[in-house]
């Protein structure tokens, strides 16, 4: 019966089935293997910045050394007994960095300040150019020039920021200085402003969208009315944007939080404890960047910068997180 | 009576166009001080001769190979990963937790700082996963376990990974979804529609992802700070397992680590001017085929 | 035709788009003050953008002009600065929208005395009695008048089409363009805002575009009749639809096309 020829390609074609369903069986697969992949990557990642900075807290000897309260006389019992309040006690209860010394001194405070003071300044400065600059393309400027603009400005999210950094170092400080009449050449409020330098094209594309995103006949609307432009912008656009700005401008924090070479050519890299903009900062990106290249593994030092990291990941996904929640739920009515 | 209205609407109008001709003014302002100070010292010399120990005088072209051998291992490593991806979003994923949890990820390894991806390169790359290649071939010095270009073109992967499946979506998005149905209604099976039907229409989304990350990469030092790159090695053989020197981070340790800043000024501004030669071609194309595809998907 | 007392007036008034369509071409037409006229014509036929050249709305698509739109007191609509023009729309030129407009975030009374902003005076304590004279002229008062602060965009599609409605007629305009207002409502917010059409025609001169021709004839007074933007007709309402002199006219208002 299964020599007919009918039969016969009734199976030919059924072997040709089984070969596509393989086929297709075997892709699905290895597409689905490739997501689990990303997935994989991120965990991977929280999960290894994480370990690594673990000893500092699980591991005698690392807990010994951060502990401010040696006992010479009785180092050996002293180190079953140092514990996590300790460590917690070298990064919180004091106020130096110095990661190389007789006694290590890892204060997350000068860190926090010189972090939060170059950030401010370029979240600031970023932020105001870029909702001036997103208003004049969205409606000011003459229509022929506002395509150019956008992609002059997109533009500068191209450049490298070790260029920005190199800039700001040898060029832009020297007439920073001459301007502003610092003492410090290299100061927070010169790396800040280099760092705006990368907020303010991903900032400008995102009001220019929220923007150009508004129901334009609301605005044909209020143009009926008989306001102005400025009425327009002030009495209907921003009370409605608000929180999607809001939510921009976190987004450009996240952005400057983690930047790293910029940081470390325009900044000086002191660690020190104040909030004064015109003296040199260090941030936690800046941090690792400076001190990775010469740790030893499995040192306390090279788990205190592990730890930088793990506060770089865990605030920016954060921050991320919300201002994707903000986005969401600022939509217009 | 006077009104107040005319005023503002100019001081409004004044205030943010200034704000726009100053953004642009800075980037023709970088722009034209790179061109300026490096253009004099460039010359065919520069960019194919290997420096001298000094580093102020010869070339840069360990520099060039390095970062060209990064940034195409890691577009190797990349492209097909962010492309696999981005299909299983797109096309067989439904839209449920584990399509959530996936975008999730993207958004996330999109977000992280790029130094964080050098710590993760450090840690896992060199040394969990090079310290078990050795372990397991059983070599006694260490081989993989090294700083080297492999493992800096790893680490550039991951963090060029989201930069493509981004573009990869965007591509397999603008497929209308008519399509997909036709073939489906042709007896197609699922892998058969994407292979036949959407897959060649994202190519030009695979060209944009792998020219936009090209242009990242190149671009960015903060990963390979600690993952290979060295400071200097003339001679560099290309080889996978070797440290390699690399555009932007020769830009880094001249500008902050040269003795003498003055001398090295020109050198300095003549390698910028290559790289961002490097980069911003490599962006342009992306721009270009991009924008070629919109308006090739939207006739 | 010959019209006594004219509100406004085009004279060979052309729009044009930037990609070099001529939206309405060469329009000289007289409007009747104190009387509703309307504007029927088969979809495109540049009846709209007629309307919204009138106001200048057009600029928003960066459309250009030629021939000119002259007001009762003699100034050229077409020849003002923008600042002029705001004060023409806030104070003599009201205009609804096909699509009911709320603005999004504000409350009903925020909302309807958004044209008092574009008045030079400072709104002070008769904010409350002007919007609420604009409500009743609307007929929304009675719905609305004990939930004010609530936002403009809880009301319903007809609701919202009068408020847009007394949004227009809040600084008293005299002329008041509704570009098909009820296109988008239903059958008894349609009848709602018929009447109110004729009840504001005692005061303001109405300017219809509609294409819905037995709206057309329950509330317009004359009628004019528009084909790939030229004005083919325009006469009394009653001569048209009975009487329509011209072939094309008499075609479309039988349906034989639309």
């Amino acid at each position: 019966m299964s020599d007919t020829p009918e039969s016969a390609k009734i199976s030919s074609r059924n072997q040709s089935m089984k070969k596509r369903k393989l086929e297709e069986q075997v892709a699905i697969g290895v597409l689905f293997l490739g997501g689990l992949l990303a997935v994989g990557i991120v965990l991977a990642i929280f999960s290894f910045i994480f370990t690594e900075s673990l000893p500092l807290v699980t591991d005698p000897d690392q807990r010994n050394e951060m502990s401010l309260y040696h006992d010479t006389e009785n180092e050996e019992e002293f180190a079953r007994t140092a514990s996590v309040f300790q460590t917690l006690d070298n990064m919180l209860g004091q106020i130096m960095w110095q990661p190389v010394s007789e006694q290590p001194l890892f204060s997350l405070w000068p860190l926090m300040a010189g972090t939060l003071k170059i950030t401010l300044v370029a979240v600031v400065e970023g932020t105001i150019i870029s909702f001036l600059t997103a208003l004049a393309i969205a409606f000011y400027l003459p229509k022929r020039l506002r395509y150019a603009v956008k992609v002059i400005t997109e533009l500068l999210a191209g450049m490298p920021t070790v260029v920005l950094g190199f800039l700001g170092l040898i060029f832009f400080a020297t007439y920073m200085q001459e301007i502003t009449g610092t003492t410090f050449r290299l100061n927070a409020f010169l790396a800040g402003t280099m760092l705006s330098l990368t907020v303010i094209p991903i900032m400008t594309t995102l009001f220019e969208d929220i923007y150009s995103s508004y129901p334009k006949e609301q605005i044909h609307a209020a143009k009926c009315c008989g306001l102005f432009d400025y009425q327009i912008i002030t009495s209907i656009i921003i009370p409605a944007t608000y929180g999607k700005v809001f939510a921009a401008g976190l987004l450009g924090f996240g952005r400057s939080f983690g930047e790293t070479m910029i940081v470390l050519m325009c900044s000086g890299n002191a660690a020190i404890f104040n909030m004064d903009f015109a003296a040199g900062a260090r941030t936690f990106a800046a941090t690792i960047g400076a001190e990775m290249g010469e740790v030893i593994v499995g040192d306390t030092h090279y788990s205190m910068l592990f730890l930088l990291g793990f506060i770089l990941i865990v605030t920016t996904f954060v921050i991320n997180y919300l201002s994707q929640k903000l986005i969401r739920k600022w939509t217009y009515a | 009576m006077r009104d107040y209205r005319k005023g503002y609407e100019l001081a409004f109008k004044i205030i943010t166009n200034a704000t726009a001709l100053l953004v642009v003014a800075i980037v023709f302002f970088i722009l034209s001080i790179v061109t300026i100070k490096g253009f004099d010292h460039l010359s065919w010399e520069f960019i194919t001769a290997e420096p001298t120990g000094d580093m102020l005088h010869g070339g840069i072209w360990p520099m060039i190979k390095g970062t060209v051998m990064l940034v195409m291992m890691m577009s190797i490593l990349t492209v097909p990963l962010g492309t696999v991806i981005a299909i299983y979003l797109n096309e067989v994923s439904r839209k449920n937790w584990f399509y959530n949890i996936i975008m999730s990820a993207i958004r996330t390894l999109a977000a992280v700082p790029s130094i964080v991806y050098g710590l993760f390169g450090f840690a896992f790359f060199v040394n969990i996963v090079g310290g078990t290649l050795d372990w397991m071939i059983g070599y006694e010095d260490r081989v993989f376990q090294e700083r080297c270009l492999l493992w800096a073109a790893f680490t550039m992967g991951a963090l060029t990974l989201p930069t493509n499946v981004i573009s990869v979506t965007e591509a397999l998005k603008l497929v209308p979804n008519e399509q997909r149905h036709a073939g489906m209604c042709l007896g197609y099976t699922r892998w058969e529609v994407i292979k036949w039907i959407v897959f060649p229409q994202a190519i030009s989304g695979i060209l944009t992802g792998l020219v936009l990350s090209i242009s990242r990469g190149a671009g960015e030092v903060a990963p390979i700070l600690f993952v290979g790159v060295a400071y200097f090695i003339p001679h560099f053989s290309g080889a996978p397992l070797d440290q390699f020197m690399e555009l932007g981070y020769h830009i880094f340790v001249m500008a902050t680590q040269s003795p003498n800043v003055d001398k090295a000024a020109p050198v300095l501004y003549a390698t910028t001017f290559v790289l961002l030669v490097l980069t911003f071609t490599f962006n342009a194309i992306g721009q270009i085929v991009r924008w070629i595809h919109r308006r090739k998907m939207s006739r | 035709m010959k019209i006594e007392n004219k509100a406004i007036e085009t004279f060979d008034f052309s729009v044009k788009y930037p990609n070099g369509v001529l939206g309405c071409d060469s329009i000289s037409m007289p409007f009747a003050a104190n009387e509703v006229t309307a504007i029927i014509g088969p979809s495109g036929c540049g009846k709209s953008t007629f309307l919204k050249g009138m106001n200048r709305l057009s600029d928003e698509f960066n459309c250009t002009y030629q021939g000119s739109v002259i007001m009762k007191n003699g100034t050229d609509v077409m020849n003002l600065d923008p600042y002029e023009l705001c004060l023409l729309r806030g104070n003599k030129i009201g205009y609804v929208m096909q699509k009911p407009v709320p603005f999004s975030g504000k409350t009903i009374l925020q909302d309807v005395s958004m044209p008092l902003r574009a008045n030079m005076e400072p709104d002070g304590g008769n904010v409350y009695d002007k919007v609420k004279s604009a409500l009743e002229k609307a007929a929304l008062w009675d719905e609305v008048h004990d939930r004010l602060n609530d936002l403009s965009t809880s009301l319903s599609g007809g609701q919202q089409q009068r408020l847009c409605i007394a949004r227009a007629i809040i600084n008293a305009p005299e002329i008041l363009l509704l570009d098909e207002p009820c296109s988008s409502l239903d059958p008894k917010s349609t009848q709602l805002v018929e009447n109110l059409i004729l009840e504001l025609a005692s005061d303001h001169t109405i300017m219809i575009v509609t294409h819905n021709m037995q709206q057309a004839q329950r509330v317009a007074q004359r009628t004019a009749f528009f084909y790939e933007g030229k004005l083919i007709e325009y006469d009394f309402t009653n001569a048209i639809f009975n009487n329509p002199s011209d072939e094309l006219t008499g075609d479309y208002i039988v349906g034989k096309f639309s």
